[in-house]
């Protein structure tokens, strides 16, 4: 088939001109129409396509984007030229205007760009990988963060953005894992210990740079004998195939020597100082930063042994008062070590020994182990009682790390899950984008669940008659073909048959049918600012009312309220969850769901679907009572963006086995409604004064 | 032969104790005391069952519970032929009747209400009454009835009643300690003992990883599979693979990670 023909300049300058409104911005595109006139047609589509996408978040930005790419067109691809539009894009949307024009301007960028996209490796990518791995390797969670210098400062590894320094991008996959089981490695073979902190500083760089080769050769030693595999990886990475001079040959089997720590490194260290040329550092060494170490280290101290003291006395404090000495014992021995001791203990001691070794509570082990990591054992100063210094450290720390209290200090994502939201004008995700916290409602005891009991004491009734009649109950169903019983009936008839030579019938069993109905429904409830006043009454009315009726029906539910002001703050509050029971906790919690601001919807949308898929159960249903149109702080999220995302959200829902449905008392509701959850699975309420009687009757109708 | 003999064990299994599991079984089964064995999968139970129904010269009857087994399915049922109708027994009260093992696995997979069957055996009655037949079977004193969980699949929806799990005496089986696993390995397979330690350690790693994307680590049962693979001639990265990563998950970033540890270590 014949490629339609190219478009005449004249045209592309008219599509050119209305994408980057010339009529304001006065930018110039004759020449740009005439070079993409020359231009075969899937490559003008390309070019315009993309100029249109990035223009609709940027018209500078895309009329910049297209002229480098029409100058560049040799070396670009249909893909490359999609990538890179993205990730200017991204940095658009990261750093600003001018970050992401120095990516369209700059060549020298164009060049690395390409270089990545053909052999590159993001860390992006390979984070999640990086992170079980890790996890397996260590037996706890390590931090990962993107810097382009290669070092670990004790607590988060730092690994370069992106890896194109090897020629196939299963190399550089494979030099991100090295990089990163070095800097394990630190960690885990001490390099990080006392006595490195105990050096007087400022350290020379030719200290630095001996102390670096050394405890490089430990490191690999050390490797070598825990993960031969990843040793061999090692060194085919590491390049040198020279031969090492005698002197280093015999200070690396010094090295590898299993009893071989960081203060032996040292004390060599301080020896050869002068009379050794350091070695050149394989690729996937890391930097030395001793003081970013220390001031990291010296924190974690700070606050481990302030949170270690405090858990101490509260587990002290819950022991009876006998056993509270041989507690403190104990702990200084967690793992039973030097079982003697116990015999030194008065009665019991022993008991303790044995409990508290493996009955710690898990958060005291891993400090321990956390301690121990910094000490190589759990200093005596910390068994002692904590003071008031400690617990207002420890309180402050529960302070600033709370997610409630995200908005009042310094913003940070820790305890946040990070959501992608879908923007429609680029066809693509926003990466990790919106920070979702799960909070927990305060309940309010009050009156209100009593209250609304007695005012719809009838509907709940009615209700509770209704959902009665929902469940199926257990049949005995007759005539089967097989079962747990005869049908005597049956068998009768057969016999009859038979006798009068007519063709047996083989159902002649009784087989139970019993029904489980294995729904599990999440209510997912808008607590924004428009809530405010009886419409938030009316939803908590109508929350009770299920709540009510549906612990007749069995069936399992959760309720969650959502709002949020902007990406950064998207939050959860959660009312009940699947495995909370309708106690006075949850109809406190219902009592206390206020409103509060915005909405954006497809974070939450994507949060509760993940809690609806680990749930287990046949059905899983998604219901959001709403009063409006997905809205957040700004605008943006109020137009087609927000009704996109949360149609993405809700695709993705339903794709992974999820019913949605929407119940809504906004009027305008028509107008996205139906895009949003299908012409079938909405339902608007014009009197918002008959919410709590109509969600009984369309909960019966969906469930049904 | 008799039907029954047909689960009769009679080669010793090969089975490595932990601690005095041994004994606390051979205990309850001379008090009749029905037994709960806990634990995660591939760590010994049914072996250990195994072993015991060896070592007390007993028949073992296993049911592996579903959620569609019946007490029918366990006790009996009628059944016609030719015009006829005629009683079938069940396993459980096969087992009953010869005074053998009835093991039921992973108990709590069946339905709580096909589970209350067996509470008149598992009490000090021990007697199986069956209402289709109008008759009580009353348990010889070598009958022993054991069931089987897995805590760690514990929802709302499959736990045990507690009328059901306080009759039994509940035995904890877990992971073994390296050495032993260790030896298991070596004895099943015949894995050259630093391979074998080296699964061990592999298979710590993924436990590791147990609540952080992986709902189980690596059973002993699957090391054991690896070890085999690698005796038959398959290099070890792809029995680590194939017997052990690749039954642990489907998520591809969690096989590259579980994958690529493998690599590191063999």
């Amino acid at each position: 088939m014949r490629s339609p023909l190219p478009l005449q300049s004249d045209e592309i300058l008219a599509i050119l001109e209305t994408c980057f409104e010339v009529e304001y911005t006065f930018l110039h595109c004759e020449n740009l129409a005439m070079t993409i006139a020359a231009l075969k047609r899937p490559q003008q589509q390309l070019l315009l396509d993309s100029a249109r996408r990035v223009a609709a978040t940027q018209i500078q930005l895309a009329y910049e984007l297209t002229c480098s790419a029409v100058a560049r067109w040799e070396q670009l691809t249909p893909s490359l030229l999609e990538s890179w539009a993205i990730h200017t894009l991204d940095a658009y949307d990261r750093a600003g205007l001018r970050a992401a024009m120095a990516l369209v301007t700059d060549i020298d960028f164009f060049y690395r760009y390409r270089r990545q996209q053909q052999v590159g490796v993001v860390l992006g990518d390979e984070q999640q990988m990086l992170g079980h791995f890790l996890h397996a390797l260590a037996g706890r969670p390590l931090a990962i963060a993107a810097s382009e210098l290669l070092w670990c400062d004790s607590e988060t590894l730092y690994l370069p953005p992106v890896l194109m320094q090897l020629e196939s991008r299963v190399e550089n996959r494979k030099l991100y894992q090295a990089m990163a089981v070095f800097l394990w490695a630190q960690t885990r073979f001490g390099t990080f210990m006392p006595p490195l902190f105990a050096l007087p500083l400022p350290l020379s760089d030719a200290f630095l740079a001996l102390f670096a080769t050394m405890d490089r050769l430990r490191l690999e030693a050390a490797i070598q004998r825990e993960l031969p595999g990843q040793w061999r990886a090692l060194q085919a990475l590491s390049g040198s195939n020279e031969a090492l001079s005698c002197e280093w040959q015999q200070l690396q089997l010094q090295l590898s020597e299993p009893a071989c720590d960081v203060a032996t490194v040292i004390t060599l260290c301080q020896q050869h100082l002068g009379d050794l040329a350091p070695l050149p550092a394989p690729i996937y060494q890391g930097t030395l930063n001793i003081a970013a170490v220390a001031k990291v280290r010296q924190q974690r101290i700070e606050r481990e042994r302030a949170l270690f003291k405090v858990q101490l006395t509260q587990l002290r404090e819950s022991l009876p008062a006998k056993n509270q000495e041989i507690a403190s014992a104990a702990l200084a021995n967690p793992q039973g070590e030097e079982a003697d001791d116990a015999t030194l203990l008065p009665d019991g001691g022993d008991w303790w020994v044995e409990q508290l070794s493996q009955q710690l509570p898990e958060g005291l082990k891993k400090r321990i182990s956390s301690i121990k990591l910094d000490f190589g054992e759990i200093p005596p100063e910390y068994l002692t009682a904590a003071g008031p210094g400690e617990y207002e450290l420890v309180e402050r720390l529960e302070h600033e790390r709370s997610a409630a209290r995200v908005w009042e200090g310094t913003y940070h994502e820790e305890g946040a899950s990070l959501y992608d939201e879908w923007d429609y004008r680029r066809q693509e995700y926003h990466k990790r984008w919106c920070a979702l916290r799960e909070l927990t409602i305060e309940p309010q005891y009050d009156t209100f669940v009593q209250e609304t009991r007695q005012q719809f004491h009838h509907e709940i009734a009615q209700l509770r008659r209704r959902f009665e009649a929902l469940r199926d109950e257990n049949r005995l169903l007759r005539r089967q073909n097989g079962g747990e019983d005869i049908d005597i009936d049956a068998l009768v008839e057969a016999e009859s048959d038979r006798l009068q030579g007519v063709e047996l019938s083989e159902a002649l069993y009784l087989r139970h049918h019993r029904h489980e109905r294995h729904i599990a429904v999440l209510f997912m409830v808008d607590v924004s600012g428009s809530t405010r006043g009886w419409i938030n009454q009316l939803e908590r009315q109508a929350l009770v009312l299920m709540c009510e009726a549906l612990e007749t029906l069995g069936d399992r539910y959760a309720i969650y309220g959502f709002s949020g002001m902007t990406r950064q703050r998207c939050e959860i509050y959660r009312v009940k969850s699947f495995s909370d029971a309708y106690d006075a906790t949850v109809q406190g919690r219902i009592s206390a769901l206020q409103p509060k601001d915005y909405t954006r919807m497809g974070a939450a949308i994507r949060h509760l679907s993940g809690l609806l898929q680990e749930t287990e159960a046949h059905t899983r249903i998604l219901v959001t009572l709403s009063d409006g149109r997905p809205d957040d702080y700004g605008g943006e999220y109020q137009g087609i963006y927000g009704i996109e995302d949360t149609r993405m959200a809700l695709l993705e829902a339903r794709r992974s086995g999820i019913h949605p449905y929407c119940i809504t008392i906004d009027e305008q509701a028509q107008e996205y409604l139906p895009r949003l959850y299908g012409d079938a699975a909405y339902t608007l309420i014009s009197d918002i004064s008959q919410l709590p009687y109509q969600m009984g009757e369309i909960y019966q109708r969906l469930t049904r | 032969m008799h039907e029954i003999e047909q689960h009769r064990i009679t080669v010793e299994p090969y089975y490595q104790p932990y601690g005095n599991e041994i004994e606390i079984f051979t205990a309850a089964y001379a008090n009749g005391l029905p037994l709960l064995l806990k634990g995660p999968t591939g760590c010994g139970k049914s072996r250990f069952m195994e072993y015991m129904a060896w070592r007390l010269q007993r028949p073992l009857i296993t049911v592996s519970c579903h959620d569609d087994l019946t007490s029918s399915d366990l006790v009996g049922r009628y059944l016609i032929r030719g015009g006829e109708t005629f009683w079938v027994d069940g396993p459980l009260l096969r087992a009953v009747k010869a005074g053998a093992i009835c093991y039921l696995d992973e108990v709590v997979e069946a339905r709580k209400d096909t589970m209350v069957v067996i509470h008149p055996l598992a009490d000090d009655r021990r007697i199986l009454p069956i209402e289709k037949l109008g008759q009580i079977f009353e348990a010889p004193p070598e009958f022993a009835l054991a069931v089987s969980y897995n805590p760690g699949y514990q929802s709302v929806l499959k736990d045990l009643k507690q009328s059901t799990r306080q009759r039994f005496v509940a035995l904890e089986f877990n992971y073994l300690d390296a050495e032993l696993e260790c030896e298991i390995i070596v004895r099943e397979s015949g894995l050259e003992r630093s391979a074998a330690e080296r699964l061990v350690r592999f298979a710590g790693m993924t436990r590791n990883l147990k609540g952080s994307g992986l709902d189980e680590g690596a059973s002993t049962r699957l090391l054991v599979h690896a070890a085999k693979l690698m005796v038959s001639g398959i290099d070890a990265t792809s029995a680590c693979s194939t017997a052990i990563a690749q039954a642990l998950t489907d998520d591809g970033e969690m096989l590259r990670a579980i994958n690529e540890l493998s690599a590191a270590l063999f």
